[in-house]
């Protein structure tokens, strides 16, 4: 069974990229969101899996979106995309509870990689 | 990166659509930004909308691999984030800089996808944000400490983006780990997520080798591909908007067929009434009462079906066009930029009020329109909108006010350009036209006339060629551009007070109202919206003025055309009587002398092929229900010829 995944980007062409790169490597893309509220409805109702997100969207940013995603699943798995020069904001996120992060411009192999990782 | 994983072509055109909206957006915002210099503070709102548009931007840029793109939203992005965290303060160098970081953003943009020519300028310009933006980020470094190191190891990370390679993502990835590690040891309780942060540890980022092996894919390939069917239904359940994108094209054939659609059912709806008459005439005709008997049954289902055509066909027609309707606001959004450059360039201060922006037409009309709504609005600052000192002393406030503004008014969209300006100086006007030799010194003109001089080629006011206006962009090419949309222009002016200018566009081109009128046995038709009355006048109330033929329509003097004539047509003239089809167009009527009247029909416009060229006074052609072909009048150019010169102004002098 394929793992199920959320797309949360405020950037079309980065929810495209990031899709094509999983969906041809046997994941399923359940759902896109472009702002941290519609990525933490749409964690409620469907159960992802994992989701990769990103930092700097509006309406809510990324880091409150994974704050409010681990309150309410504490098991929950989130990827932050990076860019470079947000070092400060990985480390907030990631000691808000998202398990990983890479860094953009994506590398295809290094973002399967760091989801095996985290799927593990 | 891996191109067999996406078709870069598509992505493109994604990274296109969205960026033309980011960098719209933030034009918008740069606007909403520059109100807030006067007073020195920032709204924090603004700043960070600003912030993440360039910074999606820098995001999908970088994707692709366009590095110019991606390297000056980073510089600008940049210069955001030191404002948004307030360490630099909101000047109005700062926001000029942002304004031309964002043009030339843009334009790196449409070079990047190839639509333009690289631009030139980009090094100096980033030298001259560079030097701007070091004094407060040096400040910055001094107050962070820590922070100020990071944000240099940023620069020298931007720097290099020329190439974004391995060694940079290594280093930046190591430097998340490093200050993981030492976050973890600084607290030892961490708070809510604990379990979460001890399963993610920095180990899996420390331990990314430097060329990562690529993964086999945990489940097969094929199971990919026997989900895709269900994956395609989820796509489209939990798609963000629930739209999609047509080629404009395709709308195009499709309104084409629909367009064939409307002439058979007009042709459905002849055939069944012609029979239904028929049968009415029962009694006169031996033969049909023979066969009536069977034949009635037959006719009545005919109408009745040629009646559920008709209703059905109107809703295609009416919902093809609705899908081809856009907001006119796509077009609207550029100007507040426009308005204010050319504000600028003028030393004038002026206000732009847009209304009605989400009024809905042809998406071929709106990306027609553009064009003719900025040479207007330039104008309106240039020429309209008089200099801060010169508005105080009349009284006026110092920022004049353009206000721009569209409506449905039936059939028709208007859009209204109006400012509160200095008005069109008629004696001026005569005599630049005097000078120019449009008019000569005993031409009559009313002030309509004279206003109307404006719109003749080659005619300028301005007594400098501004580079703003351009070469004195003339307003006969704005009117030119809304005739051929088939639109109205109209301009109203009050000296002193300001100047009105009135666009009325049809909703669409294709498919319009006719009044069909036969001339020398052959069919014409009249758009109808055109068409104010049609009458039957005798010879004796027509009068001849300076050769021309005219009647006096209600105290009005109208001019006649005489179709047949003016086509050239065998027709002869009906000794007592004629009948006449009144068109008005902004203001001016004249009579159209027909033959007779052929009632009313909606009609397809067909343009007039190349072969056929441009003939005077036709503007199409149409192919009616019977399958017979019947050429429409252009107005609008046969009022042109019968009021030029002034014939009409003498005529009215003659006291006819």
């Amino acid at each position: 069974m394929s793992k199920r995944v959320l797309i949360v980007d405020d950037a079309v062409v980065m929810r495209m990229m990031i899709k094509g790169i999983l969906s041809k490597n046997g994941f399923e893309v359940v759902g896109e969101a472009q702002n941290g509220v519609e990525a933490v409805e749409k964690y409620k109702q469907l159960q992802p899996d994992l989701v990769t997100m990103d930092m700097v969207m509006p309406e809510m940013d990324g880091i409150s979106a994974v704050k409010q995603i681990v309150a309410s699943d504490p098991n929950a798995r989130i990827i932050m995309c990076t860019s470079m020069g947000q070092q400060a904001l990985v480390v907030e996120a990631i000691q808000a509870g998202a398990k990983s992060f890479i860094t953009k411009p994506f590398q295809p192999p290094k973002i399967l990689e760091t989801i095996q990782k985290v799927l593990s | 990166m891996s191109d067999e994983l996406f078709n870069r072509e598509e992505f493109i055109s994604y990274f296109r659509d969205e960026a033309e909206e980011l960098l719209q957006q933030i034009d918008a915002d740069l606007l909403r930004l520059e109100e807030f210099v006067s007073s020195g503070e920032t709204d924090p709102e603004i700043v960070n909308s600003l912030f993440r548009a360039l910074h999606t931007v820098k995001g999908s840029a970088g994707m692709l691999g366009f590095t110019d793109v991606q390297n000056l939203a980073h510089k600008l992005e940049n210069l955001c984030d030191l404002l948004r965290k307030e360490r630099m303060p909101l000047s109005e160098s700062a926001v000029d800089l942002l304004f031309t970081g964002r043009d030339l953003l843009t334009e790196l943009v449409e070079a990047a996808i190839g639509t333009h020519e690289a631009p030139g300028g980009v090094d100096e310009y980033i030298r001259k944000l560079d030097q701007f933006t070091s004094i407060y980020e040096e400040t910055a470094h001094v107050i962070e400490g820590r922070m100020g190191e990071q944000h240099s190891f940023d620069e020298a990370a931007a720097a290099e983006e020329e190439q974004v390679g391995n060694v940079d993502v290594e280093a930046f990835e190591a430097e998340v780990a490093r200050l993981l590690a030492e976050a973890e040891s600084r607290k030892a309780p961490a708070p809510p997520p604990v379990p979460a942060f001890e399963e993610a540890p920095p180990q899996p980022v420390a331990a990314v080798p430097a060329e990562p092996v690529r993964p086999a894919p945990q489940p097969p390939a094929p199971a990919a591909a026997d989900k895709a069917p269900a994956k395609n239904g989820e796509q489209k359940r939990s798609s963000i908007h629930q739209t999609i994108r047509v080629d404009i094209e395709r709308l195009d054939a499709l309104l084409n067929l629909v367009g064939e659609l409307v002439i058979n059912r007009t042709r459905i709806s002849d055939i069944a009434n012609t029979l239904e008459r028929l049968m009415g005439t029962k009694g006169t005709n031996g033969q049909v009462m023979a066969n009536s008997g069977v034949i009635a049954p037959l006719a009545k289902d005919l109408a009745d079906s040629a009646g559920l055509l008709a209703r059905t066909t109107n809703e295609i027609q009416e919902s093809i066009m609705k899908v081809r309707m856009v907001p006119i606001g796509q077009v609207f959004d550029r100007f507040p930029r426009l308005v204010r450059d050319v504000a600028k360039a003028r030393g004038k201060e002026v206000q732009l009020v847009i209304s009605g922006a989400e009024t809905d037409l042809d998406k071929t009309i709106v990306d027609e329109v553009g064009e003719p709504l900025m040479h207007l609005l330039r104008n309106n600052v240039d020429h309209g909108i008089e200099a801060p000192d010169e508005r105080e002393k009349m009284g006026k406030p110092r920022a004049g006010t353009i206000s721009l503004n569209a409506y449905h008014e039936g059939n028709q969209i208007i859009i209204e350009v109006s400012d509160d300006g200095a008005g069109i100086n008629l004696e001026k006007v005569r005599a630049r036209a005097l000078k120019q030799g449009l008019i000569s010194a005993d031409d009559r003109l009313s002030d309509r006339e004279i206003v109307e001089l404006i719109f003749t080629p080659g005619f300028s006011t301005a007594e400098v060629v501004s580079d703003v206006s351009g070469r004195g962009v003339g307003m006969d090419v704005v009117k030119r551009n809304i005739t051929r949309l088939k639109g109205v222009f109209d301009v109203d002016t009050v000296p002193g007070q300001g100047t009105r200018f009135t666009i009325k566009l049809p909703l669409t081109l294709a498919i319009i109202q006719a009044l069909l009128v036969r001339v020398a046995e052959e069919l014409y038709a009249i758009p109808l919206d055109s068409v104010i009355e049609s009458q039957r006048v005798e010879m004796s109330d027509v009068r001849t003025v300076h050769g021309n033929e005219v009647i006096t329509l209600r105290g009005q003097v109208v001019p006649l055309v005489r179709i047949a004539e003016f086509f050239q047509l065998d027709g002869k003239r009906d000794p007592d009587k004629v009948m006449i089809v009144i068109v008005g167009l902004q203001g001016r009527q004249v009579g159209l002398v027909v033959d007779s009247f052929e009632g009313e029909q909606e009609i397809v416009i067909k343009p007039l092929s190349d072969v056929v060229g441009r003939i005077a006074g036709i503007s199409g052609a149409t192919i009616l229900g019977n399958g017979s072909i019947s050429l429409i009048i252009d107005v609008h150019s046969l009022v042109s010829e019968a009021y030029s010169g002034g014939k009409v102004a003498r005529a009215e002098f003659s006291g006819v």
